[in-house]
């Protein structure tokens, strides 16, 4: 049933005012305009205002919202020409989103908290986080010590040591990769060799999907190591 | 992950040039965050898991996806791109005054990996304009294009230098009307 738009204004902007999240639901268009410009012509649509800013416009098909504004956007809630507008405004760089409800079917608006654990299983989730909360998934015995850790040809992914006491620099690609990581993690691994003063041996592990013939081949010949891991879905 | 990129701020007396450990979003970067803001949540719950291990997420001290401390500054944009590594780095941004951020894919020329002339990384390579929606089909292009030219290289089509023109002159054929850096003729 569709809601009286003066009403409905009035409750979205009392939940952008409170900071809250607010939901529409209903047949709008949609027109944006900044880098590029486009409009969207009516549809059956989900709203989402986020009191972070983030501004949602979700159809009936897909993950990906067909229009969008990121974090700290400012939202208006107005009565244009007697429908629903929400306004929403980026300053740098200048960009405006403006969507026009001809019905509205539901509003909602949450105050919302969320202390939920993280799931490494979500699409948030990246290859880094994987091999942290699961070590043994490069090697048995692999415990990761820091990230990012400095050396003087740049900070590598994972520094770690392996059940033998050795230290192991872990690269990690998210796709395919060549020679060029190979020759990459090989620097990182030299740079280590050489401020290692203990003599500790030091390994190097390249983590990625998968790599070329020729980038196996130069492994074999650097005394580098792969591991073959897909990044979460 | 790891996507290592170079940030470049244009500042009043040049660029500052910045290190991110992994490619960062670039409508994150903004006035109000010019770093990229806190990092997520998630990696607040993440560490808060971690910590029983002894493992510290912040080993460099960044809480931001930019390292807030430059690397250099006040450097002109041919300076920065000049002064590129192009092994270590897989993207580097460009940002104006406006907060307008240009993402520029780095080619690195150098065939050592691949059975030619080991060479400083710095400065040896061409800096490719993408847009979002090309960014992995250019990276994956890139990578294809070097291969066969490391290939022809092998084959004896051509020498090492002339495969580095070759691939410079694909990449900026790739790049259209969009300039490439350095710019053709440029020392």
């Amino acid at each position: 049933m569709d809601r009286d738009a003066s009403e409905t204004r009035n409750e979205v902007q009392a939940g952008l005012d409170a900071g809250e999240m607010v939901t529409v639901f209903g047949r709008c268009r949609v027109d944006y305009d900044g880098r590029a410009s486009s409009e969207l012509g009516p549809g059956d649509r989900l709203l989402v205002l986020k009191p972070d800013g983030t501004a949602l416009v979700h159809t009936d098909e897909g993950h990906q919202p067909v229009n969008w504004q990121p974090p700290g956007c400012d939202h208006e809630s107005r009565l244009t020409d007697g429908e629903l507008h929400i306004h929403s405004t980026r300053t740098t760089p200048e960009e405006t989103l403006d969507m026009y409800f001809a019905s509205v079917a539901a509003v909602n608006r949450y105050a919302v908290t969320d202390d939920s654990e993280l799931s490494v299983s979500g699409t948030e989730a990246d290859l880094r986080e994987r091999v942290l909360e699961s070590p043994s998934l490069v090697e048995s015995g692999f415990e990761p010590r820091a990230t990012e850790r400095g050396t003087a040809a740049g900070a590598v992914d994972i520094y770690g040591d392996d059940g033998d006491g050795n230290a192991v620099v872990v690269e990690l690609k998210r796709r395919r990769v060549g020679p060029d990581a190979v020759g990459q993690l090989d620097r990182y691994v030299t740079a280590l060799r050489r401020e290692s003063h203990d003599g500790t041996t030091v390994r190097g592990i390249l983590v990625a999907p998968s790599v070329t013939e020729q980038a196996s081949e130069l492994l074999a010949e650097q005394g580098l190591e792969f591991v073959a891991l897909e990044p979460p879905e | 992950m790891a996507d290592r990129t170079l940030v470049a701020y244009e500042r009043a007396d040049g660029y500052d040039a910045h290190y991110a450990h992994d490619r960062p979003d670039p409508d994150r970067l903004t006035p109000a965050t010019p770093f990229g803001g806190p990092t997520d949540r998630d990696l607040d719950r993440l560490q808060a898991r971690l910590d029983p291990l002894g493992i510290d997420l912040t080993d460099a001290g960044d809480r931001t996806a930019v390292s807030p401390l430059p690397e250099s500054t006040g450097l002109t944009w041919r300076e920065v791109v000049a002064g590129l590594d192009y092994q270590t780095y897989t993207w580097c941004y460009r940002i104006d005054r406006e907060w307008t951020v240009e993402q520029y894919l780095v080619c690195h020329l150098g065939l050592g990996a691949r059975g030619g002339k080991e060479r400083d990384p710095v400065g040896d390579g061409v800096i490719l304009p993408v847009a979002d929606h090309e960014r992995e089909y250019a990276h994956g292009w890139f990578e294809g294009t070097k291969a066969v030219t490391a290939d022809m290289v092998g084959c004896g089509v051509f020498g090492e230098e002339r495969a580095r023109e070759y691939m410079d002159g694909r990449v900026r054929s790739f790049a259209g009307e969009r300039d490439c850096y350095p710019r053709v003729g440029a020392v």
